[in-house]
């Protein structure tokens, strides 16, 4: 709970400092738009100031801590103006208590109180344990924030991991596994989702009654895709989060174009592409909609002027991330797009998740992607039924409401269309879901009147947010005993992370110089050993096909300095037959009964997780020469 | 509120509690029926 309590501290230091810098934007933002503007500015700011100490190579909890102790100095003199406007802007999201608003706020906290579980347990999410919370740990380790060969993903934009290598810094316990930083990393993240339930709220009520606004950010932050990723350190909410403030920042210009306004939008636009690739789709969407303008006639010097502060801000704010790519491999969204770069994965496909790319899929895809998650990446990041039973209700009766409808439908489709035909999951949606849920609500404001049918989709919507609530209690059911201190955390993790054990056997038994090659465990954040992933490392040296036989495969990963092999045998078993002749994958099974000639076996281990997925791990030792 | 208005309105409260209805039909009644039947 005390970091909880660290990461509200933390937030309202990133909304004061926020508020500071937006101050030098010459914009007239409502105090509650300073408040949700303010404080995505300030986490951006500190994920940035994460990241000097890592180049610099002063990193350590240390120097994390003294960049709290100096934002809240910087913040001290305008604390108290920072509360007033806190209060003044939260002040306008009032809205009288009725049955129904009673019965929504209670399924939302319900949601809510299972959310605070989830946030509360050990992390097991699958993205995290590879790379989200595994990256930060080295960083600390490291003292320093730069490529890691052994690490693919170290080339990803990183801005939300900054955030996470400050929460494991200064997390209460410390010390890994950084039991305290896993939860304030969780935080963090939740702490975006907040940031976007604001936005939604100071969007929607510029245009409808305060209600809705709240049915809007209820409607947000109970959507399983959106609760279930908040509990976990994914950035996916922060993606989405980014792209709104830069979306509403956007839509501001748009109706009165101050250049503040712009370059507004274009920070968020480059915080956005600070966490994730994805973003580029939102950015592109943008830029491209600002051309159009141009070219149908919008006053061309004010336009021209538009574009160029938003590019400029989009490359101040997140270019970085970028161009060290590039430097660094030759790709800039690396490992992706081989084909154009030559450089990153080959094997990448892009037609992995979701259905066909045919013309009839995409017209199906709102039923689909409602109806059928499990195609997408499945039940867990899935959205709901609102928005395909609300949509069509709030455009066809409250179309004349939503401000810029031309730009936000074109916004959503452009999204869309490039969703379908790069990468369908569910996951990849969310920058187009709070803009879905904005047009919805402002919609509907128009439709539910008090007529029969205005009742009846009323009820509809209430009745939705109890099935989201039900769907957020059941995701996180096993977190329940351990957020209550009912279950320990070794307890919670061995009966629900496949890698917990191995990786506490391992920590405990072998040196701190060991090096372990796994192939293919990607779970690594719990192993306090230096661990690569096979697949990354044949990646980037091929050593798979620089080996003519076995010997020459073990005299290759012994030269790089492995001291021990983990095999790890999971739901794909069939997996390594498609492998190189010589890749010790295939190696591994095919030729079992030589793996004696080169290793010997120190420890077994079968892990059968909630669900009933069985997952053998095998640890080898390199044998003396 | 003309009856056409009205029509218009009430197609989108049926659209809307369709939606509802298979959602539900798809997350727990098949696994319900599955699991009854067998």
């Amino acid at each position: 709970m005390i970091n909880l309590i660290l990461g509200i501290g933390i937030l309202f230091l990133c909304y004061s400092l926020g508020r500071k810098a937006l101050s030098g934007f010459r914009i007239a933002a409502a105090p509650d738009e300073t408040i949700v503007f303010g404080a995505g500015l300030g986490l951006g700011i500190l994920a940035y100031a994460v990241l000097m100490l890592g180049l610099t190579s002063f990193l350590n909890p240390w120097t994390l801590r003294g960049v709290l102790i100096l934002m809240f100095l910087l913040c001290l003199p305008s604390l108290k103006q920072d509360w007033d406007c806190l209060r003044k802007g939260t002040g306008t999201w009032k809205i009288r208590l009725d049955y129904s608003s009673g019965m929504m706020i209670g399924f939302f906290l319900v949601a809510a109180a299972a959310l605070t579980a989830g946030v509360l347990a050990p992390e097991t999410s699958n993205d995290s344990l590879c790379y989200h919370l595994h990256l930060p740990k080295i960083f600390l380790k490291e003292h320093r924030i730069g490529y890691l060969p052994y690490e693919f993903n170290s080339l990803f934009p990183l801005s939300m991991e900054m955030l996470d290598t400050l929460a494991l810094g200064i997390g209460v316990p410390g010390g890994h596994p950084f039991w305290g930083g896993m939860v304030l990393a969780k935080f963090f993240h939740l702490a975006t989702g907040l940031i976007a339930a604001g936005a939604i709220i100071a969007l929607i009520r510029r245009h409808a009654k305060t209600g809705w606004a709240w049915y809007g950010a209820f409607l947000w932050l109970t959507t399983p895709l959106i609760v279930n990723q908040m509990g976990t350190t994914y950035i996916d909410v922060a993606l989405g989060a980014y792209c709104l403030l830069s979306f509403s920042a956007f839509l501001r210009w748009l109706d009165s174009p101050q250049p503040g306004w712009m370059i507004l939008a274009g920070i968020f636009a480059g915080f956005a592409l600070g966490v994730k690739y994805l973003a580029l789709i939102a950015v592109f969407g943008i830029f491209l909609f600002l051309m159009g303008l141009l070219f149908a006639g919008r006053d061309r010097k004010e336009t021209t002027r538009g574009i160029f502060y938003f590019i400029a801000a989009v490359f101040a704010a997140g270019g970085y991330w970028y161009i060290r790519s590039y430097i660094q491999l030759g790709n800039p969204v690396y490992p992706y797009f081989y084909q154009i770069f030559k450089s990153g994965d080959p094997t990448i496909q892009y037609n992995d998740i979701g259905v066909p790319k045919t013309l009839i899929n995409f017209f199906l895809i709102p039923w689909n992607v409602t109806m059928h998650p499990e195609k997408f990446e499945g039940y867990g990041v899935q959205i709901g039924p609102a928005v395909l039973a609300f949509l069509p209700a709030a455009i066809v009766l409250g179309r004349r409401k939503i401000p810029h409808f031309g730009f936000m439908t074109f916004f959503c489709l452009f999204y869309l269309v490039l969703w379908f035909l790069l990468g369908q999951s569910l996951r990849f949606l969310l920058p187009l879901l709070p803009v879905l849920i904005v047009m919805t609500m402002i919609g509907l404001s128009e439709a539910l009147d008090e007529t029969m049918v205005g009742k009846g989709l009323r009820f509809l919507l209430g009745f939705i947010l109890f099935i989201h609530a039900g769907l957020a209690v059941y995701h996180y059911r096993e977190s329940f005993r351990v957020a209550l201190g009912l279950e320990s955390r070794d307890h919670y993790l061995s009966l629900t992370e496949r890698s917990y054990e191995v990786a506490q056997w391992i920590n405990k038994n072998l040196p701190p110089q060991a090096k372990i090659l796994c192939a293919d465990e990607s779970h690594l954040y719990f192993y306090d050993r230096t661990v690569a992933r096979e697949s990354v490392y044949a990646m980037r040296t091929g050593y798979d096909q620089r080996a003519s036989s076995f010997a020459g495969t073990v005299k290759l990963l012994r030269q790089e300095g492995f001291t021990h092999l983990l095999i790890l045998e999971g739901a794909d078993r069939e997996a390594w037959k498609d492998d190189a002749p010589f890749r010790i994958t295939r190696l591994a099974h095919e030729r079992e009964n030589e793996l004696a000639l080169y290793f010997d076996p120190i420890y077994t281990k079968r892990f059968r997780s909630p669900e009933g997925n069985e997952t053998l791990y095998q640890l080898y030792q390199f044998r003396k020469i | 509120m003309g009856g056409k208005g009205s029509v218009k309105r009430w197609l989108l409260f049926f659209w809307a509690a369709a939606v509802v209805a298979f959602f539900i039909k798809f997350m727990w009644l098949n696994k319900i029926l599955s699991a009854l039947v067998h």
